[in-house]
């Protein structure tokens, strides 16, 4: 029963993985790997994730008697690879069926997963024989990404994509809980890099800073400078500084190394202060955010003056307040939103992005995060989307 | 599942849903192999369009909130009804409680459920299938306002007959497509008032459901008829009633490309809340109502094409879908699904059309 220690077995299956993926590298052929892993070491299933920017995608999946009426275990697959890639360690699960599944790594970092599904089968040797599986496969899946493009492209396109990467873990994965407001963001971003940025900082006081901004300019440079404006942000903003004096103190530190890029940014700084349900707020030329009283279905604009980050060495700031109403909602937002275009060249523009708020004004936030977004990719249409998309929901309590 | 609009329906595809007549009966029901007779007669009758079984895409599950047979129990009953009052101005209304009375009590077992298919009908069908829908999202809303079991019966008998005053008008008026002359609108606009007089002489029917029909049409800010009367003035089962009939209107009626989408449809509503409608009732309708059908199609911002399997009342803009297609637009076989309530990076991009099975 024990195939697996048979080593003509083993030497046959990881000779048909590095054949197939020698033929060809797409989907098929990591469907057809999948198959044969079954058939070879009699399992019941086998499947084949690659992990890419937020998320993942299947390249390859078989299930013996697998049909789209029972998806239990094509579903269960999804959660138990996220689980892998996401915790870069192995899973072995006691379900109906045993699951064995591990990263698959390329220079110490995870680019896929592979996981076995079978029953009753005493499991020696197994681990050692998905290991050396997963190890075959690393170059193969860790190419498909850039299964169209020339080596020298490849390493571009891999220093690209890893930058977007690093850009996207810099951005919260999770909304601090503040009383009295829920908060929610979003960014769609395009292929490349770019400069949108969005932050949230408890600070000293327990306040919260809510901080958004945009990098002149696309690539590296951009995301590399956001990067920089982020840490410096951080520790500026801590200690309850006032959003203005925060920005004069941002820009100081930020100038020299912008003025010799000759690079700029802008910024909306504001700190929420939960006892007095009140925005303090300063802008450095970024989009005035909206906002939508509840009670008078109003919208307006939390403006003020203030000149980008980078322009000069010393600038100083206007402070502004508002105070917030229960069900009125704040949206922070880069120009990506309101200068999204369709096929025609025609602005998705703020009326429209006020109208689609005032529609959505009685969900909770992440439903008025999810429906907006909807609404600007369905402006967008077929029409590739040209800059990020960020932005951000307060709704008040 | 899929809703595919009648015009691009196959001889040989299956129903995943029954498909429902003008006159409230069964035209097909749920598993039967369409042929090009059904296909010719559904065309005839101007469906809009059907819930198709994929093979490709499998099995969905789904939990109607009320039962088929307590549809058509409520439509014939409507029907029944509505030709009493048109020969001798009175109705059983025995029948009526009976039937009032099955249907909360369906509803208030769905009650964790969101009305999470849409019923597809022509644009010319008789105002009782409008009824029953209207009456389903009135008790479901009624419920979530917490009302108890009379209050639930007097609505429920108001929102079946909220446009009974209808048959009183001259069926030719009815049949005209717009634009109407002033006077023909005028005679139109007393259907309130013409129901309430039905109602109000009925014995053991409560003035409360009555008043449904008579101020269906006022609105919240004044401008509606017959009376022009705001706010409180307004009965709260009419003020709701009001969205629900509307809603109904919107989101069930016409062609795949006339009829709107439940998330347009709370934008449209949400936009003349407080004008129209009150924003209090609004508020918990909307928690009643799928943002995105069972079977719709949709972009995931990962570039996979999936449909909607299963709606989360939690979070209604992040049901979990069934991923069939990949980036590159390759078919996915088996499909797998996504729960987005648990997967925050994934999110709906686009709906897509109801276009390929």
């Amino acid at each position: 029963m024990d195939v697996v220690n048979d080593k003509p077995e083993k030497l046959n299956i990881l000779y048909l993985v590095c054949s197939t993926l020698f033929r060809e590298n797409n989907e098929a052929a990591y469907t057809t790997i999948c198959k044969e892993i079954c058939k070879e070491l009699k399992i019941h299933c086998c499947s084949i994730w690659l992990k890419v920017t937020n998320g993942q995608q299947r390249l390859g999946y078989f299930e013996k008697d697998g049909s789209p009426d029972d998806l239990t275990l094509s579903n269960l697959d999804f959660e138990i690879s996220k689980h892998i890639m996401e915790q870069k360690a192995p899973v072995i699960k006691d379900l109906p069926l045993k699951a064995m599944g591990i990263p698959i790594l390329y220079d110490n970092s995870v680019v896929g997963s592979i996981t076995c599904y079978y029953q009753d089968r005493n499991n020696d040797g197994l681990p050692e024989v998905i290991k050396d599986i997963a190890t075959e496969l690393a170059f193969g899946v860790e190419q498909f990404k850039y299964n169209f493009t020339t080596a020298r492209q490849q390493n571009l396109r891999k220093e690209l994509d890893t930058a977007r990467d690093i850009q996207q873990s810099l951005l919260p994965n999770q909304m601090p809980k503040i009383q009295g407001i829920t908060l929610g963001a979003r960014t769609i971003p395009t292929h490349e890099t770019s400069g949108d940025y969005y932050d949230f900082i408890i600070t000293d006081h327990q306040n919260l800073g809510i901080v958004i901004g945009d990098v002149m300019g696309k690539g590296v440079p951009a995301a590399l400078f956001m990067a920089i404006a982020r840490t410096v942000t951080r520790s500026v903003v801590r200690h309850d500084l006032a959003p203005n004096a925060a920005l004069s103190e941002i820009n100081s530190s930020l100038f020299p190394d912008l003025s010799t890029q000759g690079m700029f940014l802008t910024m909306f700084y504001a700190l929420y202060n939960p006892l007095q349900k009140a925005l303090l707020y300063a802008s450095a030329g970024h989009n005035p955010p909206l906002i939508l009283e509840d009670s008078s279905e109003k919208i307006s604009f939390l403006k003020s003056r203030g000149i980008f980050i980078g322009g000069r060495p010393k600038l100083s700031y206007a402070l502004q307040t508002r105070k917030l109403g229960p069900g009125d909602i704040v949206l922070f937002y880069t120009d990506g939103l309101t200068e999204a275009q369709n096929f025609r060249g025609e602005q998705f523009g703020i009326e429209k992005v006020a109208e689609v708020l005032k529609g959505y004004r009685y969900c909770e936030v992440p439903a008025i995060i999810d429906c907006l977004s909807m609404r600007v990719m369905q402006f967008i249409g077929d029409r590739e989307q040209s800059d990020d998309i960020t932005f951000v929901v307060l709704k008040a309590e | 599942m899929r809703v595919i609009p009648v015009d691009k329906v196959k001889p040989g595809m299956v129903t995943d849903r029954a498909v429902i007549g003008p006159g409230g009966e069964v035209l097909l029901s749920r598993g039967v192999k369409i042929n090009g007779y059904y296909l010719k007669r559904l065309k005839e009758i101007g469906i809009p369009a059907v819930y198709i079984r994929d093979h490709n895409i499998g099995n969905v599950e789904y939990d109607e909130v009320i039962s088929e047979q307590t549809r058509q129990e409520a439509l014939r009953v409507s029907k029944d009804v509505m030709d009493s009052i048109r020969l001798s101005s009175d109705f059983d209304l025995k029948k009526v409680n009976k039937i009032v009375d099955e249907l909360i009590s369906e509803l208030l077992v769905s009650k964790d459920l969101l009305v999470a298919l849409v019923d597809m009908r022509a644009a010319n069908d008789t105002s009782f299938y409008h009824g029953v829908n209207t009456t389903v999202l009135s008790v479901i809303t009624g419920i979530a306002l917490g009302y108890d079991i009379e209050k639930l019966g007097q609505l429920a008998c108001g929102a079946l007959f909220h446009d009974i005053g209808i048959i009183m008008l001259p069926p030719e008026l009815l049949k005209r497509q717009a634009p109407l002359s002033a006077e023909e609108n005028e005679k139109i606009m007393k259907h309130p008032e013409l129901g309430f007089e039905i109602l109000r002489k009925k014995e053991g029917v409560s003035l409360m459901s009555a008043h449904v029909a008579l101020q269906h049409h006022e609105k919240f800010d004044g401008t509606g008829y017959p009376r022009g009367l705001t706010g409180d003035e307004i009965s709260e089962f009419a003020r709701l009633v009001a969205i629900t009939a509307i809603y109904d209107d919107l989101a069930s009626v016409g062609s795949e490309t006339s009829r709107v989408l439940p998330h347009q449809a709370i934008e449209y509503l949400t936009i003349h809340s407080g004008k129209w409608f009150d924003p209090e009732i609004l508020q918990v309708f909307f928690g009643t109502i799928a943002v995105f059908p069972l079977g719709t199609p949709v972009l995931l911002n990962s570039g996979e094409t999936a449909l909607v399997t299963r709606v989360n009342k939690k979070f209604p803009t992040r049901p979990v879908v069934r991923v069939f297609k990949n980036r590159t637009g390759a078919k996915v076989f088996p499909p797998f699904e996504i729960d987005l309530a648990k997967n925050p990076a994934y999110f709906i991009q686009k709906i897509l059309a109801n276009d390929e099975p």
